[in-house]
């Protein structure tokens, strides 16, 4: 193998498919497909080390499923060439449903091996937030789980959230792991300098994201910030109770150290001075605006410029930058249906507000807050009342009473806005001193250049391009502010990460980074689910909900709601995830490889051949024992067939050489049963001629090495080959039992495997209790020789073999000229014989190739042109497509049949099916064939 | 004793091996068999078959290798699906089906050849002689019943309907023929008498001939080839002229058969698709019809729920919707039950009656839009496929019986029903049985209907499935 590996004219191409042949003898063009194999294997040394680190096990089809193996493996230690491969299927749903391109699944896979640093460091390889995201993100990687197609689906951002605060309770003894995740990225930690500078205003998720990514491609950021703090709407926007402030900071913090300078409570108004310094120097040569959507709107309504009409944004802000404010005694009502009017009602809930009324447009089940916060929002005291639009505030005495409502039907927004028909007669007064506007946010657009050289798409924030660039250039756009209104986190930690590709390739031109290529996507359906839990990849527990502290200790302060989950709860949940990519992408691999090998990117590819011959070695496949229920194989433990043995036994095997029963201990007795699946009417008729001499070396390695009593159940002992006989003695005369016999049943008793049988000699047993029993299993084509023999336009004989072209005179032939046959997938047989018609074949193939040219048989079709109407018929009926429609020379251009010489093979199924009978077969065509039937009737 | 003549068309990679291992075993054979090798069973024309029993066969026995083991791939999937049809055309004429038989041995199976060889045999002993073969004196002439005809009484519409469908036709073709994107329309125009009949039109001014009634029954398809390729070459590979024509839906089957055999190129055509309510009956279509001529719906039509083309550029009329779904109610399908009913015997005087007024004129050929051959196969001077035991161009009743058998055959998967054939022939011979009896056998076997879409006849594709039937 190895020797065939190296050597220097043969092309190994492992990994392939054969995708199309076409041409004929000499002339063969094979479409090979190249599987991609994601490592370089010209540059794996087959070290192993992405399989020690992998977190994804596997079955282990070498072991015949009694291992495991990872996702990055070798099929085996003997393996030409012994390049590793990763199995991957694609990306896993939950990664493209992320607009952060965050690998769940690879998190999750990490954390289900207790490596959480590894996982935390995973996830900010695309993420500079995990904390944020663990707790207010609305999670489209659950959406698209696949795991929600079964039960439900996976708790990923519990799991995110369990890893970002371990790794916050660890944080003084946490590896800084940040080179390992930022490989396989463009970044670098502490890069060469670019010489570039790069204004970003705004440090909220997209202004902090891209500037990050900036900083790590060696660009100089400056961050500015009109707040005293930085984080944007993550810090201010979001009250304590569900995303505590500290985590926010230490995260900040970790972006602050990599190298990003921010500059807070500073106002930037003059974004042209950030471009120039006025003498015609470059002050930034970019200029990121990110600056988000604080301003909260509110509608003209009568008295709603009472001094008691706050602000959403403006309570939220107070609140989280630590202003005790009191409202106890207060009756408040919030006006929104959102999750900042949610926010609101449970910020003054704890304020100490004694009644909180939370008033939308829209009706219950449409309101755009989440529906379990809605759901926690009641449990904690909040009267909800949907579908009311509010016409006026009411003041008494300059203190504001209530809101005057009337109820709507609601059709939905048109141009973002709602289309009501308001109910006559239901108008109403909510009571409440308070009011709270939280019906939306939009962008405060004051500090563009007055001349509108920044072009606003009103009302929808600024007018960017697909680089993502404003109307001036270097000037460019993310998150919130590009979309005029709140989004979620991870759509402007994406759009960051987005701005910086773009402002990379700004500043650098070509040598910019590229956007990511990607791979296509897994899709499972059900039934792939099912086979996925049928091998136990994943648990079938139920989903881990998030729980809360109870209502009554949280109501009146800020702790925060959700708890996380614990370590127990995390492992037990990250069992359930399907792996739908099998490769779970974490790129663990990447930074251990030591060669660069690794290229999670890779995509398969067409090699095309031109070859004068081919030889087929597809091989066999073995009998699936599972069809013979009389043998128990399945259902009944310690009934195994030879090749699980043959793994059972070897020192590299799955137990290390020791044959062991299911409960751990050695077998006393094993039975071999002969003929398992061969030379049965209901299975396969023919002998598998290998099955013999291989029970009879098992025999002795049980009889050997383990020390127990055999037995060989045989219908005919076949041992046909040079020195088979004398091997067959010698295993006899060293004890072991031969008993003549055909299996009827195998089933268990009193703890043993009652083996029974019919046809036994006189004067021996029938049945016999043993510990093990082995199935010599028979020989199968394999499951695809039918597509594989339609392929390379091959026959089949009736037992599903491909067929040679005689039996004796061309064995290794086969019926089409050019194509080869060697080994087992012509018929069973032993290595031996493989290796000989192996030899034969190659000899075969080497002397046409030595000749230089072919002899044809002269019996081919032919066309009588005149008669040819060219209606095709001939070219459809033909199975060697050897017949195609050209323009006649003679026929003033009609177009006629032509047959191809090389590639026809005389069967004349194209004169037998030409209506005109203008096709004929040299040495029997019509005239011949006619006469002959003639004759023979007279 | 009677000594059937047996011919028996063995594959020599299977059967006539086969054959060869029951002489090595020494396993009796019947004696009457005349063994004619062939290197596949798909090697087996349908015209050899017919034409042995013309020679006076009593039986045939085709054997090849079983299916997913032919020698040549496929061969014998072809063999497969052409013989189940041959069968039952060759039935339909008066022969009893036993008389031919498929099956497959292979080399080794020396004792199942032995087997089906003597069963093939006893088969024939017990049937004795084929009728088959037989001189004008030698059959019984039987005056034919004709079918009943259909009590159907057909939507009378109104004359408006038809102008506004002249119309939209002459202004289309009028378009295409002024700006150029054709050169002529092939449509339908009234004669001096009144009766409707196929028209070319060249100027756009002449469009004014063109009309659209209840008469229009002829096939237009049957003009393209020549008009397509007009030196009288197939010009299907190097493209041509561009003629547009007028279809009904029956006739735009046609074209899909045409373009499924490279007559012509999609390209080359114009199609003016019309939405159709049915064809009246026409003076000398089938003589005992007449009677009803210009009030009831011509057989064909009666069994057609077609009212769109299947294939057009453009719809000229809406699609009548409120006609009764008339399926099953013709005497035509009527007739076939009858006779297959019959005994075989039965059956062969009927249609040995009706052969023998053939006169070989060959309207029947010239007028099937399908019937493209340079040269027909029953008219060469070779006297293969016809003998020439009356002399050349003779009229003897096999060669007549042969001629029509064979044609359809070759219409089977092909013919689209448009009746022309019988309407043309002066002698009135009902050939849309046969050409009908086949189209059904073929929707039953294959689910093939002719001219639904661009796939080719059954007869040269493999058996569905990847393992294929046995």
């Amino acid at each position: 193998m190895v020797s065939v590996g190296r050597h220097k004219n043969i092309d190994l191409l492992s990994y392939s498919e054969v995708e199309s042949v076409s041409g004929f003898v000499g002339n063969y063009k094979v479409r090979v497909r190249r599987k991609a194999r994601y490592i370089d294997e010209t540059k794996c040394t087959g070290c192993g080390n992405c399989a020690d680190v992998c977190p994804v096990g596997v079955n282990n089809p070498f072991d015949l499923d009694l291992s495991e193996r990872k996702a990055a493996y070798r099929f085996s230690a003997q393996s030409v060439p012994g390049s590793y491969t990763i199995q991957k299927k694609g990306i896993a749903p939950c990664r493209d449903a992320c607009p952060t391109d965050q690998r769940a699944q690879g998190y999750i896979a990490l954390i289900k091996n207790k490596r959480y640093a590894d996982a935390y460091w995973a996830i900010r390889r695309e993420h500079p937030f995990p904390s944020v995201c663990g707790r207010v993100c609305n999670h489209r990687c659950e959406d698209a789980c696949s795991r929600g197609k079964y039960d439900e689906p996976v708790n990923i951002m519990g799991l995110k959230r369990f890893v970002s605060d371990w790794a916050y309770q660890h944080r003084d003894e946490l590896p800084n792991m940040r080179d390992k995740s930022i490989v396989g990225t463009p970044f670098a930690e502490n890069p060469p300098s670019t010489g570039k500078r790069v204004a970003v205003i705004g440090a909220g998720p997209a202004g902090l994201t891209s500037a990050l990514d900036l900083v790590r491609l060696g660009h100089r950021v400056t961050v500015f910030d009109a707040l005293p703090v930085p984080g944007g709407m993550m810090r201010v926007g979001i009250p304590p109770h569900r995303l505590p402030t500290e985590l926010i900071d230490w995260e900040i913090q970790q972006i602050i150290d990599e190298g990003v300078e921010i500059r807070l409570n500073t106002w930037v108004d003059d974004i042209r001075s950030l471009l120039e310094d006025g003498n015609g120097k470059p002050n930034f040569n970019a200029v990121l605006i990110a600056s988000g959507a604080h301003q909260a709107n509110k509608l003209p309504i009568r008295n709603s410029n009472h001094q008691d009409n706050w602000m959403s944004l403006e309570l939220l802000r107070r609140v989280n930058m630590g202003e005790k404010i009191d409202l106890s005694g207060k009756k408040v009502i919030v006006l929104g249906g959102g999750n900042v009017a949610l926010d609101c009602s449970r910020t003054v809930l704890r304020l100490g507000a004694s009644e909180v009324r939370m008033a939308c447009l829209e009706p219950r089940g449409e309101m755009p807050g989440f529906e379990w916060e809605i759901g926690v929002a009641e449990e904690e005291g909040v009267a909800v009342c949907p579908g009311r639009t509010f016409k006026e505030i009411i003041v008494k005495d300059e203190k504001i009473i209530g809101v005057r409502c009337v109820e709507v039907e609601f059709h939905g927004f048109k141009r973002s806005r709602p289309i009501i028909d308001e109910i006559p007669g239901t108008e109403h007064i909510l009571p409440g001193d308070l009011v709270i506007w939280a019906i939306g946010q939009s962008p405060d657009f004051s500090f563009l250049p007055l001349n509108g050289s920044i072009s606003i798409r009103y009302p929808v924030g600024i007018h960017s391009d697909d680089e993502m660039m404003t109307t001036i250039p270097g000037v460019f756009v993310a998150g919130d502010v590009n979309r005029g209104q709140t989004f979620f986190v991870v759509d402007a930690i994406g759009e960051g990460h987005k701005s910086a590709r773009s402002i990379d390739r700004y500043l650098r031109g070509e040598n910019g980074i590229q956007e990511p290529h990607q791979i296509p996507v897994v899709k499972l359906d059900r039934q792939d689910i099912d086979s996925v839990l049928k091998r136990g990849v994943a648990t079938r527990n139920n989903r881990i909900p998030i729980s809360s502290i109870p209502v009554n200790q949280r109501v009146h302060n800020f702790r925060e709601v959700d708890l996380t989950l614990t370590e127990e709860e995390a492992l037990a949940e990250s069992s359930r995830c399907l792996r739908c990519g099998i490769c779970s992408e974490c790129l663990e691999c990447l930074a251990a490889c030591e060669r660069g090998a690794i290229d999670h990117n890779m995509e398969d590819s067409i090699v095309d051949l031109e070859v004068g011959t081919i030889i087929l070695a597809t091989g066999f496949k073995d009998f699936d024992p599972r069809q013979a229920s009389e043998f128990g194989y399945g259902e009944l433990e310690d009934v195994i067939t030879a090749m699980e043995f043959e793994r059972l036994i070897n020192t590299s095997g799955p137990t290390g050489g020791k044959v062991l029963l299911k409960n751990g201990k050695s077998p006393r007795s094993v039975a071999i049963l002969h003929c398992v699946g061969s030379r049965d009417e209901k299975y396969h008729e023919y002998c598998s001629r290998a099955c013999c001499m291989y029970s009879l070396k098992l025999a002795q390695l049980v009889h050997d090495y383990v020390d127990a009593e055999v037995y060989e159940i045989y219908r005919d002992m076949r041992t046909f080959g040079k020195d088979y006989e004398e091997f067959f003695n010698r295993t006899r005369h060293k004890g072991v039992n031969f008993y003549h016999g055909k299996i009827k049943r195998v089933e268990r008793l009193n703890g043993k495997l009652l083996v029974r049988w019919d046809e036994s000699f006189y004067n021996q047993p029938d049945h016999i209790e043993v510990d093990m029993v082995i199935l010599a299993t028979g020989f199968e084509p394999q499951e695809d020789a039918g597509k594989v023999a339609h392929l390379f336009g091959i026959s089949r004989s009736g037992d599903g073999y491909f067929l040679e072209r005689h039996p004796k005179l061309a064995p290794v032939e086969t019926a089409s000229d050019g194509i080869y046959l060697a080994g087992a997938c012509q018929s069973p047989k032993d290595i031996p014989d493989s290796v000989v018609q192996a030899g034969a074949a190659a000899a075969a193939a080497l002397s046409l190739i030595d000749q230089g040219t072919i002899s044809l048989d002269p019996s081919i079709a032919e066309v009588i042109t005149l008669n040819c109407k060219g209606c095709g018929l001939c070219v459809e009926a033909c199975p060697y497509t050897a017949i195609e429609l050209v323009a006649s020379d003679h026929l003033k251009g009609r177009s006629v049949a032509r047959v191809n010489g090389y590639l026809c093979k005389g069967c004349g199924t194209c004169a037998g099916a030409c209506p005109n009978k203008a096709m004929s077969l040299i040495h029997y065509n019509d005239q011949q064939l006619v006469s002959e039937m003639i004759g023979a009737l007279m | 004793m009677y000594r059937p003549k047996i011919i028996a068309f063995l594959c020599t990679w299977c059967s006539y091996t086969g054959a060869d291992t029951a002489g090595i075993a020494r396993l009796k054979s019947p004696a009457h068999f005349r063994a004619v090798r062939v290197p596949c069973s798909g090697r087996v024309s349908p015209e050899l078959i017919m034409r042995t029993f013309d020679q006076g066969a009593d039986g045939v026995l085709v054997l090849g290798c079983h299916i997913g083991e032919c020698h040549y791939d496929s061969g014998n999937h072809r063999t497969a699906k052409r013989m189940p049809v041959l069968r039952s055309l060759l039935e339909f004429a008066g022969l009893e089906p036993q008389r031919l038989r498929l099956d497959w041995v292979s080399a080794s199976e020396g004792e199942r050849f032995s087997r089906i060889a003597t069963e093939f045999c006893n088969e024939i002993l017990a049937l004795g002689p084929a009728r088959w073969r037989v001189s004008e004196d030698q059959y019984r002439t039987v005056k034919v019943d004709r079918p009943p005809i259909s009590d159907y009484t057909p939507p009378v519409f109104d004359q408006t309907l038809f102008d506004k469908q002249t119309d939209g036709m002459r202004k289309a073709a009028q378009e295409l023929l002024s700006s150029q994107q054709v050169d002529c329309v092939i449509g339908y125009e009234e004669d001096q008498r009144g009766r409707t009949r196929p028209t070319f039109v060249y100027q756009p001014d002449d469009c004014s001939r063109l009309v659209w009634n209840q008469s229009c029954t002829h096939n237009l398809a049957v003009y393209l080839s020549k008009k397509l390729n007009p030196n009288g070459a197939y010009n299907s590979l190097r493209g041509g002229p561009s003629v547009a024509v007028v279809v009904k839906p029956c006739d735009s089957r046609t074209i899909n058969v045409q373009l499924a055999e490279n007559v012509y190129t999609r390209e080359q055509l114009h199609i003016i698709g019309m939405t159709c309510t049915g064809v009246k009956v026409q003076p000398r279509s089938n003589g005992y019809l007449e009677s009803l001529q210009g009030t009831q719906l011509q057989q064909r039509c009666l069994d057609c729920s077609e009212r769109t083309p299947l294939v057009y550029d453009i719809l000229v009329g809406e699609p009548p919707d409120d006609l009764p779904d008339r399926k099953g109610i013709s005497s035509k399908a009527l007739k076939i039950t009858q006779l297959n009913a019959m005994s075989p015997t039965e059956r062969m005087d009927v249609w040995l009656s009706e052969f023998d007024r053939c006169i070989r004129c060959y309207a029947c050929r010239q007028a099937c839009p399908m019937c493209e051959c340079p040269t027909c196969l029953y008219e060469r001077d070779d006297s293969l496929w016809v003998s020439a035991v009356n002399g050349w161009g003779g009229v003897g009743l096999n060669e007549k019986r042969t001629f029509h058998l064979g044609r359809a055959y070759h219409l089977a998967g092909r013919c689209i029903g448009c009746d022309e054939c019988e309407r043309s022939c002066p002698v009135g011979i009902p050939i849309s049985y046969l050409n009908q009896m086949l189209a059904s056998e073929m929707e039953t076997l294959y689910h093939h209907r002719a001219g639904a879409s661009l796939a080719p006849p059954p007869f040269v594709t493999i058996l569905s499935g990847e393992e294929g039937l046995t």
